[in-house]
């Protein structure tokens, strides 16, 4: 039943006919929708300020459009140009609107259950957090599928000029929608975290409006730029930033289009819009419970994606860019593992009471990525391991085929192999110390909350502090081989990794320290993962020696109590007897509890 | 005259039970040994002042904090093993509870309702109308003044039906009409068999509700229990430190823990009807009072009588039974009693006693 809809569950057995089977969740949403996405429709119902800033944005953006197409038209452009240019135009806008208005409207989901101080109310009405951040997420997405809405017509002028098909406007509004949820997503995630709504909307707008610029980069200016060279510009007006919608219809179907147009859109959006979901997840999570098996899920699965996207930007280099490939992944893999040790950061040393008794009765693999310094340890450690070991694997096999006899390739299999064995085995090392680092770092800290700040200042200290040491000694002013860079993953890629094919001088003495550097972060890595395991463990047997020691004090009390209540029963059941007064006709009378009953000793019972 | 709370047997399973918990945030202790029950029907008014840990024990019964040790159970439900269990069955209504404003008080209910999945649409109209704000189901909530709210508040805990009602300061902030009809609701609510904890730092909010209370001060239980046992094992202790002669008094004093073991069930010794202490109740009396007064005068426990306004006021020694006996005199000469209140409130000269006694003992709890 839903009280918000009025409507009664059927009590009707379900139907098995496929039409009712595919219909019944829409009916469900229909006539059960989530209560908190209802209840926000009904509060957004009476805000008056939602139609006042939907109209202005639509003028503001009529406006703008209006403006291009009258410069554009004065310069005599054709109506097929200018209607491209207002396509890019618009949907340019649009994104940025969406990219800015959407963190905003998810910013204030959460947060402003946290400051109204409905929060704990709705934790303890039994709403699960997949629930709550559903609820949120539908009602931010449903504001912000107004502002789209609002929107279409001025983006549908574009198509009136020409030179745009409405298909590709229909794609581009799809695309829009696409980064709306990622955008929301992102500011629920935030909201999850945060606990007054001015503090999530100043950290939620302070990060979208960067993230924003370099995704539109990235990903709007960078792949028009690699679509262009992939399919040599299959139309005459070009791809611009808003590239996609266009090259769905302009690119030949084959297996660059499956790649780039449908795996690599859609894992940029999904990819992404689970993290947040699961980052949401995990703070609307009580403390003493799971937090970490969705984004541990989560982990493992980005590290696959970020194997097979690896080994497939093998097939993409050219034999000349070959060893700059692995050099790339290599530094990806260090991205990840710092991502990773950065995400893992804050977690609990151990399970609570409660999931460890959950967890009990679970299978190793989600005991596996069960919370607690030691299981996230070996899951960073080991993933890692993997992946990297079957990028490398991949390399190899590939660097083999390309230097079989007769290719024309300018390296040889065994120059690949010293690259990999030094910029893969510095990579290693360097991860084993960053997932070392926090495993001490957490161990050793009450709360978790100066993890991260250490973390970051070690590594900046580590990529950059090398650097700053060769310039204060003024190597670098010389010209001279900064050598005493090594320990920077950054003097090795730069430095080391392309050196190791040519016989340049000082080859081997930079070999030799980032050899060296890499043993040191191998060391410290393990030393450290070994103290912060011990110190763990130590800290979970002090907490259960606690605890079963309270646990041994109740039962003994237990025992006492029920001894108690025993010996009362039984000198009540007794007849009466010498030294034992009999209740006078007052007492009998009167059932009420007297202090003197013998009955309030079997209370404690 | 004013209504008051019914007293309850403490028999059976207790609703609510505390036992030894532990609660650290950073280097401070804020729960030290924490350890009470709570038996079914019971109102439970836990005092303390601000920052003695009321609200952590709260927090903690109402599964929103893991204790560091010990165990909270509910219903004889482990609030730590299963809170989804215990959740479902109980009421928590925190300090200064926020309300979402831009909806009806209707629309309120029914989102609780969906959120609890309550399987009846009957059950909205009935909790408007146990908490007699059905007049206002219309109302924007923004609209209400605090008393409303806090019964629209009252009404969201009762929503799913549970046993036990846990409210954190319920009556704060609000203005003495509010008070009144939160109490008078508090108390329709234990008739209909709830088990309520109430917390508060203002004695005379509980003195008429509760029939148990717990005191804590800086995150340890002082006294726990009925508040008429504990008034007599107060009394007795008195008595025993004045004669000397109560080994048992005596060595709750020294101990530093008149809290009963077990949430004021330390009670395997029959307490004796002893009180040493002079106390004073007022009686409102039909009739001539001078004559009521006289009726009364020199009576066994009686120590004075005297008339003020349209009361007779009684100084007299003894427990509750003293007060019963001089209402039955009262009646059998023929005197319509309309009220009985006593002068000082027993729960703030029970709060001022039990904090005053563990302070002289050395400056803890």
């Amino acid at each position: 039943m839903s009280a918000q809809t009025g409507v009664e569950r059927s009590a009707e057995p379900r139907s098995s006919r496929f039409a009712d089977r595919v219909l019944q969740p829409l009916r469900t949403w229909r006539d059960h929708p989530n209560p908190l996405w209802m209840r926000e429709m009904r509060q957004a119902a009476r805000v008056q300020a939602t139609p006042i800033a939907l109209a202005a944005i639509t003028i503001l953006m009529t406006l703008l459009i209006g403006s291009v197409g009258g410069l554009m038209g004065s310069s005599k452009s054709s109506p097929a140009e200018i209607g491209a240019v207002l396509f890019h135009t618009f949907f340019s806008l649009a994104y940025f609107v969406v990219a800015l208005v959407g963190p905003a409207l998810g910013a204030n989901a959460i947060a402003s259950e946290r400051e109204g101080k409905t929060w704990e109310a709705l934790l303890l009405t039994g709403l699960r957090p997949e629930v709550v951040a559903r609820g949120k997420f539908f009602s931010a997405t449903t504001s912000i599928a107004l502002y789209i809405v609002m929107l279409a017509p001025v983006g549908a002028l574009p198509f009136l000029f020409g030179g745009v098909t409405p298909g590709e406007v229909l794609l581009a509004f799809v695309v829009l929608f696409g980064i709306a949820l990622v955008a929301v997503g992102f500011g629920l995630a935030l909201s999850a975290k945060t606990q007054s709504m001015r503090g999530a909307l100043v950290i939620a707008l302070l990060s979208a409006v960067p993230l924003s610029i370099f995704a539109y980069t990235l990903l709007g200016v960078g792949g028009a730029s690699l679509a262009r060279e992939l399919w040599s510009a299959p139309t005459a007006r070009g791809l611009g930033p808003i590239w996609l919608p266009v090259a769905y219809g302009a690119a030949p179907f084959g297996a660059d289009y499956v790649l780039f147009l449908v795996v690599l859109p859609l894992l940029v959006v999904l990819m992404p819009a689970w993290f947040l979901y699961e980052v949401s997840l995990a703070n609307l999570t009580s403390v003493t419970e799971d937090r970490s098996f969705g984004l541990k899920r989560w982990f493992l699965v980005a590290i696959a994606v970020l194997v097979a996207l690896s080994s497939v930007s093998y097939a993409y280099r050219g034999t000349h860019t070959f060893g700059r490939a692995f050099g790339v992944v290599g530094l990806a893999f260090l991205g990840y593992a710092t991502f990773g040790a950065y995400l893992f950061a804050t977690e609990p040393i151990g399970p609570s009471r409660r999931v460890a008794m959950l967890l009990a009765s679970r299978g190793r693999w989600r005991r596996a990525l069960s919370p607690g310094v030691v299981p996230t340890l070996a899951l960073q450690r080991w993933s890692f391991r993997v992946g990297f070991i079957v990028v490398v694997l991949v390399d190899l096999f590939c660097a083999y085929l390309d230097t079989r006899p007769g290719s024309a390739a300018v390296y040889t299999f065994g120059s690949e192999v010293r690259r990999v064995l030094v910029w893969g085995g510095y990579v290693l090392a360097f991860a084993e110390f960053v997932f070392g680092l926090v495993a001490y770092l957490r161990a050793r800290s009450k709360g978790g909350s100066g993890v991260r700040p250490i973390l970051l200042a070690v590594l900046f200290g580590a990529f950059a502090g090398p650097w700053v040491f060769a310039a204060i000694l003024g190597i670098l002013a010389k010209g001279g081989d900064a050598i005493v860079a090594a320990p920077s993953p950054l003097y090795v890629l730069t430095h080391v990794f392309p050196a190791i094919r040519t016989s340049a001088p000082g080859r081997d003495a930079a070999l030799l320290a980032s050899g060296t550097a890499a043993f040191g972060y191998l060391v410290a890595g393990v030393a450290l993962a070994r103290v912060g395991a011990r110190r763990a463990r130590q800290i979970i047997d002090e907490h259960r020696a606690v605890l079963a020691d309270a646990e041994l004090r109740l039962a003994q009390e237990d025992e006492v109590l029920r001894s108690a209540a025993l010996e009362a029963e039984a000198s009540i059941a007794a007849p009466s007897t010498e030294g034992v007064s009999r209740p006078s006709e007052a007492e009998k009378a009167d059932p009420s509890p007297s202090l003197a009953d013998p009955s309030s000793s079997d209370q404690s019972a | 005259m004013s209504r008051g709370a019914t007293d309850v047997r403490r028999t059976g399973t207790p609703a609510i039970r505390v036992r030894h918990v532990w609660q650290r945030f950073g280097a401070r202790d804020v729960l030290r040994d924490v350890s009470f029950d709570v038996y079914p029907g019971e109102i439970f008014g836990f005092i303390g002042p601000n920052g003695a840990g009321k609200t952590t024990t709260i927090r903690i019964m109402a599964t929103l904090v893991e204790p560091m040790s010990g165990r909270v159970e509910v219903d004889g439900i482990d609030v730590t093993m299963d809170p989804e269990t215990v959740r479902r069955r109980i009421g928590y209504m925190p300090d200064h509870a926020g309300v979402y404003d831009q909806i009806t008080v209707r629309e309120f209910l029914e989102f609780f309702a969906d959120a609890h999945e309550i399987p009846s649409l009957g059950v909205v109209d009935a909790v408007l109308e146990l908490t007699d704000i059905g007049h206002l189901e219309h109302q924007l909530v923004a609209t209400m003044s605090k008393g409303q709210k806090q019964r629209l508040q009252l009404a969201r805990i009762l929503l799913h039906d549970p046993k036990v009602l846990i409210l954190d300061e319920p009556a704060s902030d609000l203005d003495p009409r509010a008070r009144i009809e939160i109490r008078d609701l508090l108390l329709d609510l234990q008739s209909l068999g709830k088990t309520i904890l109430l917390s508060s730092h203002i004695l005379s909010e509980l003195s008429d509700v509760c029939t148990s209370i717990g005191i804590i001060e800086q995150g340890q239980m002082v006294v726990a229990g009925p508040i008429h046992e504990i008034a007599d094992r107060l009394a007795r202790r008195n008595a025993a430190l004045q004669t000397g002669n109560d080994p048992q008094a005596a060595a709750l004093g020294a101990s530093g823990a008149p809290a009963m073991p077990l949430g004021g069930t330390n009670l395997a010794a029959p307490v004796p009807f002893a009180a040493s202490e002079r106390r004073l109740v007022k009686l409102r009396v039909l009739g001539d009072l001078t004559a009521a007064s006289y009726a009364l005068h020199g009576g066994p426990g009686i120590l004075d009588v005297s008339v003020l306004g349209r009361s007779v006021h009684v100084g007299y020694v003894g427990g509750e039974q003293k007060v019963a006996e001089i209402v039955s005199h009262l009646v059998h000469r023929g005197f319509g009693v309309i009220g009985v209140e006593e002068e000082r409130s027993e729960l703030e000269r029970i709060f001022l006693e039990a904090t005053g006694a563990a302070a002289s003992r050395g400056g803890t709890p």
